[in-house]
């Protein structure tokens, strides 16, 4: 690590002094508001999102990303990467829709899709549409260059 | 002889050492794309896409609980309509680029040694609510559309508060980074650029399909408030043309316990409070008065919305008739028993704006009981859940 990531000078310490003030603000709004806040609920579940996501949406990230770079061949590798962001976002987008944990009981209108139905359709798109690019890529790749 | 701090902490890092394993091992991370470019670009995208939540929110939360400077006009009729669109929208977008720049930086999580001084000790710390808060937003957001609530707070004021903690620890991470990002941004000379690597992803390629994920999320999403786009978005919590009388409802009468109440044949719209003559309306007293229309929207704060043909008495007439001043504010109130949103308050532009009514027919039709029957506020430029269902009086202040 070079010392230049180390933060330094005015500019930070006065955006440093000001977001934190910001942030004891945000604060004292949890616990002044604490009937409506719950802060013990909040505070899990905000520490808690970010060790979900490190522990748990990160690594699997990278595991996926060792299993593609060992089985997916080189030349159409980062096609296959870029249909797996893709599908990867639109999976987590699409997750407390297609879980059908929320909508209103009595609610017709809240909810009303098959998501799985859409989910799988986009996913199917999104699927086609990485086997053309890297059908198309592999061709390219395997002219004689001139 | 006394050791100064920094010796100190360089012996400490040494003597821990032997605990560098894994992630933590100098080259545990091969990808490129964990440059400092790449986290520029992402971070530069996060900072207008969370500046733009940040000000749509709070403007959300400003014209629920206005204080007291605070008077938001009543046109143009689809200014919130347009950024509580754009509020959920952006939230939505911000997703894919959150996971992509948590993704890039996530080798400095295991970055050795863990701070070299206090100050980088700060800094470092700053970045717990900056992730925590970040994820949370997004969570809950989600969450919240879905109306799925596995916590027991309240949404709208933990999302509020949450907010500033995290736009908080953003200012501080902006300061933070700034010099670092100006520097990645600048132009590479053509004679130092790395020829791209032809077996991953390269820098274009990473952003390009960052951009990919967050276009097809909100074509997935964004038809549920623009309405020609709702056959395409199949991951849209709402569709506007679904729901009774074609339109979505946000709480059922059921839900809010008014089943009986509204269809009590005794039932009267009451006005009270600060007016010259207090008055009592049946259904058919206000269906007998002068009818205005209003095509309208009902744009709620989960970020769907629907355009309505709304008809039914003028609420100006009616403060007109009981004699309140022109300046008054109004509190609509509900049947329902209980709930935060049973009440509302109407400024004085929303209260005698020509275009708010007390709304008897909706499309052509009564109101469904869904929809408020027997009569509902609809007033232009507000939030549905401030078009209080289900009335029972209106309260002059």
């Amino acid at each position: 690590m070079t010392e230049n990531q180390v933060p330094s000078g005015k500019a930070f310490w006065i955006c440093a002094a000001s977001g934190w003030g910001i942030i004891i603000f945000g604060l004292l709004g949890v616990f002044a508001e604490a009937n409506r806040t719950n802060p013990a609920q909040f505070g899990l579940w905000f520490v808690g999102s970010a060790i979900a996501h490190d522990a748990l949406v990160a690594p699997a990230a990278f595991v996926t990303a060792i299993i593609v770079g060992k089985v997916v061949p080189a030349t159409v590798r980062p096609v296959v990467q870029m249909g797996l962001i893709v599908a990867g976002s639109v999976a987590i987008v699409s997750l407390p829709f297609v879980l059908g944990l929320g909508g209103q009981a009595g609610n017709s209108s809240a909810l009303p899709r098959n998501y799985l139905g859409g989910l799988l359709t986009i996913q199917a798109m999104v699927a086609g549409i990485t086997i053309l690019a890297a059908l198309r890529r592999s061709k390219k790749l395997a002219q004689p260059s001139e | 002889m006394v050791r100064k701090p920094r010796q100190t902490l360089d012996t400490l890092w040494a003597r821990l050492e032997p605990l560098r394993i894994g992630p933590f091992k100098d080259g545990a991370f091969t990808s490129k794309l964990h440059d400092e470019k790449t986290a520029a670009y992402l971070g530069m995208a996060l900072g207008i896409s969370f500046g733009v939540a940040f000000l749509t929110g709070l403007l959300s939360y400003g014209i629920q609980d206005p204080p007291a400077w605070f008077l938001w006009p009543s046109r143009p009729f689809n200014l919130y309509r347009i950024s509580q669109g754009l509020h959920v929208a952006t939230g939505i977008a911000t997703i894919p680029l959150l996971l992509a720049k948590l993704w890039t930086v996530f080798p400095k999580f295991f970055t050795w040694p863990p701070f070299q001084n206090p100050t980088h000790a700060f800094e470092r710390l700053s970045l717990l609510p900056l992730v925590g808060g970040s994820v949370f937003l997004l969570m809950s957001g989600l969450n919240n559309i879905a109306l799925w609530y596995p916590y027991n707070f309240f949404f709208r004021s933990a999302h509020f508060w949450a907010s500033w903690i995290t736009i908080g620890a953003m200012i501080v991470h902006i300061g933070a980074k700034a010099s670092i990002t100006r520097r990645s941004l600048r132009r590479t000379p053509q004679s130092q650029r790395q020829p791209e690597s032809t077996g991953g992803l390269t820098r274009r390629g990473f952003l390009g399909a960052v951009a990919a994920s967050v276009g097809v999320v909100t074509l997935a999403t964004v038809g549920q408030t623009i309405r020609p786009l709702r056959n395409l978005s199949l991951l849209a919590p709402r569709n506007p043309a679904v729901g009774p009388q074609g339109f979505p409802v946000n709480k059922t009468a059921r839900a809010a316990r008014v089943l009986e109440l509204a269809v009590d044949p005794s039932w009267r719209l009451r006005i009270e409070g600060a007016v010259k003559t207090p008055l009592s309306f049946s259904l058919g007293d206000l269906q007998a008065m002068k009818q205005r229309s209003a095509t309208l929207p009902i744009a709620c704060v989960e970020g769907w919305s629907a355009t309505v043909h709304w008809e039914g008495v003028p609420l100006s007439d009616l403060l007109d008739l009981a004699g309140a001043s022109r300046a008054a504010t109004v509190s609509a109130q509900s049947l329902q028993p209980k709930g935060l949103y049973r009440k509302s308050e109407l400024n004085r532009l929303h209260a005698f704006d020509p275009d708010t009514l007390v709304a008897l027919r909706v499309n052509g039709e009564p109101l469904h009981l869904d929809h408020g029957f027997p009569a509902r506020i609809v007033a232009p430029n507000r939030p549905g859940v401030m078009q209080t269902k289900w009335l029972s009086y209106l309260v002059v202040e």
